[in-house]
């Protein structure tokens, strides 16, 4: 069991990933690293961002960064712990999330839109991941 | 009140802003009489399609004047709702 979020988390849904051929397939044009951010709420008391770099329906790097210049990342979606629960429990879409922006995003909108089994398929991912959410 | 279903070519280029911006000036400048129903996005297509209701497809052109930039009409088609309570 990982809690949500840890570097632990991190490398098991990276692991996830690159083993889930429903998102290979779902994700294989895909080309785009974004910065996942868990905005302060409750136990967080400050963003921590975790770059993860999608490329052809896999996985190429996923890190937790200490200083969000460190990368610059074609896409950031931002959310608190209690969004990021819901998304991750399946009871909150993503594309939904992103479209009433309980999910905030930087980046190009219409190309995740045009993505949108991939998305879904990586929402997925996080659900073979054994997680336990910060109380 | 007579019912129209619109096909939207989906963006090529939008932020999150511009998006809700554009879905908040629809809903929020709607007169009495038109309604906007409920939308659904075809990923494979990359179309969006809307329900409305109003007295006339003009009503539903001009509700639609802020957006269309963003979301260009394909097509407009008057529809007749059924409903499956009807055959039970």
């Amino acid at each position: 069991m990982a809690i949500f979020g840890s570097p632990e988390w991190l490398e098991a849904f990276h692991e996830a990933i690159n083993s889930s051929q429903t998102y290979e397939e779902a994700a294989k044009t895909w080309e785009g690293d974004f910065y996942f951010v868990l905005e302060p709420e409750g136990v967080i008391t400050e963003p921590v961002y975790y770059y993860v770099d999608l490329w052809h329906g896999k996985s190429r790097r996923a890190f937790v960064v200490n200083d969000e210049s460190e990368m610059q990342p074609e896409f950031v979606v931002s959310a608190p712990l209690h969004v990021w629960k819901r998304v991750v429990e399946k009871k909150l879409d993503p594309i939904q999330g992103l479209v009433t922006r309980r999910l905030k995003l930087k980046g190009n909108l219409g190309k995740i839109l045009r993505a949108v089994k991939a998305a879904k398929e990586l929402v997925n991912c996080t659900t073979m991941v054994s997680t336990e959410f910060p109380e | 009140m007579t019912r129209f279903i619109v096909f939207h070519k989906g963006p090529e280029d939008v932020s999150q802003d511009a998006v809700i911006k554009a879905a908040q000036a629809v809903q929020s400048s709607l007169p009495e009489e038109i309604k906007w129903l409920n939308s659904w996005f075809v990923p494979g297509e990359y179309r969006l399609i809307c329900e409305w209701e109003a007295p006339d497809e003009q009503s539903v052109r001009a509700a639609l004047k802020d957006v269309i930039d963003l979301f260009p009409v394909e097509v407009i088609h008057e529809v007749v709702h059924i409903q499956p309570e009807w055959y039970k």
